[in-house]
């Protein structure tokens, strides 16, 4: 069947395979001397003009109803049609194209009432037939030949078809195929020259399909061990059973890549929520907190399901009505909002939790360690490759290598792009990325979706013909992808959003790492909670300033506040030592200590604004401090580098919680 | 069915990743977002001076030892940052500006010889925080400048610039801190 096809589209693009007759070329009359005559009553003139382009008409209803039985009757009813309204032709030097209009028409007719009048010369026609004569048609070709050839012409536009339709009825006259569809010799050649190659491509991809799908099945594998012998040796069992399985999968074709596309996301799913799951572990610090991840990687699951239901239920619920994609897209928009948003609560939560739950003393460490130079630029390739890693399955799938070629440089310099911004010490140019990341993946999806994606599911689906899509569902599915884009980045935490939603209300930078210097500092032991802090620094504060006048003794650096266990629980009672950094040889005033703070690699945070949110400081500070490389101490200090009151925005204060280096 | 289990993929390969979030790299410098603030008034111990973008540095190197050395002469007891005021600032690194140094000092404070105790009025400033090293502060202004330029209709830059060094340790310190406002008319 295969090969039969093969030969048949071959024998047809190389040599030009005659269906019906040729060109009858015996007479030297022009086609409007014939036509004249004709108007005079003249049959054997009209029959002239009938042999000389019976091939032509029947080939051009043929390229428009694919059954060469209805296309000889199609142009049979235009010969009728034309005899009896040959004095309307205007132009009798154009009368082929008059006919091919004609029986364009009558073809199309046929398509949309299916059933032709019965005219003298069909019921000719079907006494012939009866006779025992056969048309020239089924003397060429089987009913297997007629059908493997509509199958491939089939898949060419109309004009393409047409073309080459007319082009071998018509003796391979370029000439006469552009008279007849009243076009130019270099359109025609154009079109028969990418009409074969359309063609070959089509062979190409059947010759695939049908190989595979001809593989021997598991009903193969079964007849055979029917029919061997009762004693089989176990190994020669297992490599049996093997070959079973193996045809089972290959029964699949085409599903079988989507299947192990599914198999091999899973994996890598699986791989990485277990990955996730490890770090998130290792990172955290307190029962309290180990709970709280677990119902977190708990929650991821239930997301996944609930995105898989509502896939599962968009599909049954919308199929078939007009707003299918509409209704689908907002669904699983919405399914991504509702992860958005339980991905932030989450993660505000488990700050809350390492502010709040003191250690229980096991030391947290991160699977991250020693890997943080390379990590930013593997989790930019991570997501860049989310966003143009689908597009290249689809275009590898349809062996479309150009467009693999194009889509990984795109991919690779958008890697480089964002190493540049993210390695590169600029903020600006980090969140610039962040900023045009998202539209330039939407436009590669647009462009993708309206210039190959048609072409890439013909080939791996076998469409029969393109299905443009419209602007709507191509806008639409580039907001799914690009919401999807979203969810990745937020996961990843690439958008380091300002916390406040006023500029003026605050300002939190981002962390750093940052060796802080050694200092004398002179300081009073107090005990506070977070809610009496603020008063309590309020007296302190100019009392410290007091007591360093009376003792004639210089500053040499801000207020500083040590905290060396800290808590997020408002009500838990905090050990602070409250003092200045002020030159060595001083002794303490009555009342206040002099302590040698040795320097510290902190993890360390710039926040602006009002005392009263300072905790969203911490929520910035806390993941980083928790789950980087290096062990936390648990003490924090809190630099005051510019103090006006509690409520000014003025405030700046730097935030900073001492680590252990990794040995 | 084809679409449903790339969407089973999909959200396989999505959703567990969310606990990797908490990883993110460490930077260079910090800088804050642009805040209209309102900065307070005070008197300070300043001197004045012209410079240019090539020369600051040096300018700064020479003349804050001896502001520190002037306040400690006159026993006077800085009550603030060091405060750097441009007035008349160009993108041209050759060009020429005013620039004064000094520090917020206390009412009634007397001047050491070469040296002026200024009024510094409250204003109200666009403003960035800017944590790291003093010689990349450029990158500060580059996200600063653009809103001053566009600001709030109403408001225009005066054309001075002010910066509050609230940390410093050295020019090339990661450590340091400095708040740069740009003063709105």
């Amino acid at each position: 069947m295969v090969f039969s096809a093969v030969y048949l589209a071959d024998t047809f693009i190389n040599e030009g395979f005659v269906m019906v007759g040729t060109l009858v070329q015996d007479e030297n009359c022009s086609d409007a001397e014939l036509v004249v005559q004709s108007r005079r009553g003249s049959r054997e003139a009209f029959g002239r003009i009938v042999r000389r382009y019976q091939g032509m008409i029947a080939g051009a209803a043929y390229s428009v109803c694919g059954d060469l039985h209805v296309s000889e009757d199609v142009a049979q009813e235009t010969f009728l049609a034309a005899w009896k309204s040959l004095s309307g032709l205007k132009e009798p030097e154009k009368i082929s194209p008059w006919l091919c209009q004609i029986a364009r028409r009558k073809a199309l007719d046929y398509q949309r009432s299916k059933t032709l009048g019965k005219s003298r010369l069909a019921l000719w026609f079907q006494m012939s037939k009866s006779q025992g004569t056969t048309s020239p048609a089924e003397e060429a070709l089987s009913e297997e030949e007629r059908t493997t050839l509509w199958r491939f012409l089939s898949e060419l536009p109309h004009p393409y078809r047409e073309t080459m339709v007319l082009y071998y009825r018509q003796g391979q006259s370029s000439v006469a195929v552009a008279l007849a569809m009243e076009t130019t010799q270099e359109t025609v050649r154009q079109r028969l020259t990418r009409g074969r190659a359309m063609l070959r491509e089509q062979v190409a991809v059947t010759l695939e399909r049908d190989l595979v799908r001809s593989a021997p099945a598991t009903a193969f594998a079964v007849a055979v061990l029917a029919a061997l012998p009762a004693l089989t040796a176990p190994t020669a069992k297992a490599a049996t059973l093997g070959a079973a399985a193996k045809g089972s999968t290959m029964l699949g074709g085409g599903g079988a890549m989507v299947w192990a596309s599914t198999v091999f996301g899973g994996l890598a799913g699986v791989w990485s929520g277990v990955f996730a799951l490890r770090n998130a572990l290792r990172a955290s610090q307190s029962g309290r907190e180990r709970r709280f991840v677990y119902i977190f990687a708990g929650l991821g699951i239930l997301c996944a399901a609930t995105w898989v239901t509502a896939s599962v239920v968009a599909e049954r619920m919308f199929s078939g009505h007009d707003f299918h994609g509409l209704g689908t897209t907002s669904l699983l928009i919405g399914v991504m909002i509702a992860t958005l948003i339980m991905i932030r609560v989450g993660r505000r939560h488990m700050n809350e939790i390492r502010l709040s739950e003191p250690s229980d003393g096991t030391a947290p460490s991160s699977p991250f360690a020693g890997r943080h130079r390379k990590l930013p630029l593997g989790l930019i390739a991570a997501i860049v490759l989310s966003g143009v890693g689908p597009w290249i399955i689809f275009a590898w799938r349809a062996r479309d290598f150009a467009s693999i070629g194009v889509l990984l440089v795109l991919g690779i310099g958008l890697t480089i792009v964002g190493g540049y911004c993210w390695g590169g010490g600029s903020v600006v140019r980090t969140r610039w990325f962040s900023i045009l990341y998202v539209p330039i993946i939407a436009i590669i999806t647009l462009c993708v979706m309206k210039w190959r994606l048609n072409e890439w599911l013909a080939v791996i689906y076998h469409w029969k013909h393109y299905h443009p899509m419209p602007w709507r569902g191509l806008l639409l599915l580039a907001t799914v992808f690009a919401c999807g884009e979203v969810v990745v980045l937020e996961l990843v935490g690439f958008w380091r959003r300002n916390p406040f939603k006023r500029g003026s209300d605050g300002s939190v930078g981002p962390v750093r790492r940052l060796d802080m210097i050694g200092f004398n500092f002179l300081y009073a032991d107090k005990q506070v909670t977070l809610k009496t802090i603020s008063q309590i620094a309020g007296e302190e504060v100019p009392k410290l300033f007091a007591a360093m006048k009376a003792a004639n003794i210089q500053a040499r650096g801000p207020v500083v506040f040590i905290y060396p266990t800290m808590t997020g629980d408002p009500g838990a009672v905090l050990d602070v030592k409250m003092g200045i950094a002020v030159e060595k040889t001083h002794a303490a005033p009555e009342g206040y200590q002099v302590e040698e703070i040795p320097p510290a690699n902190c993890q360390t945070v710039l926040y602006s604004g009002p005392m009263t949110t300072i905790r969203e400081a911490f929520h910035v500070l806390i993941p980083a401090l928790y789950g980087g490389a290096a062990a936390p101490t648990g003490e924090i200090r809190v630099y005051h580098l510019n103090f006006e009151g509690t409520n000014s925005p003025n405030n700046v204060m730097r935030i900073a919680g001492v680590v252990k280096l990794p040995a | 069915m084809k679409q449903i289990s790339l969407n089973i993929a999909l959200a396989l390969l999505i959703f567990p990743s969310i606990l990797l979030a908490q990883t993110r790299p460490s930077e260079n410098v910090s800088i804050g977002t642009v805040r209209e603030l309102n900065l307070p008034g005070c008197n300070y111990l300043c001197v004045d001076t012209q410079a240019t973008l090539r020369t600051m540095g040096e300018t700064a190197k020479i003349e804050i030892p001896k502001l520190i050395a002037a306040l400690k002469s006159a026993d006077i007891q800085p009550r603030g940052p060091l405060v750097f005021i441009v007035e008349g600032l160009d993108a041209d690194p050759g060009a020429e500006f005013d620039l004064k140094i000094g520090i917020a000092v206390d009412d009634g404070a007397v001047a050491p010889e070469g040296y002026e105790v200024d009024p510094l009025p409250p204003v109200e400033c666009q403003t960035v925080l800017f944590g790291g090293p003093v010689t990349q502060m450029r990158l500060a202004f580059q996200k600063l400048m653009p809103k001053v330029r566009g600001g709030n209709a109403g408001t225009a830059s005066s054309g001075e610039i002010r910066e509050y060094f609230l940390y410093f340790e050295n020019a090339n310190s990661p450590n340091d801190v400095t708040l740069i406002a740009a003063v709105l008319q």
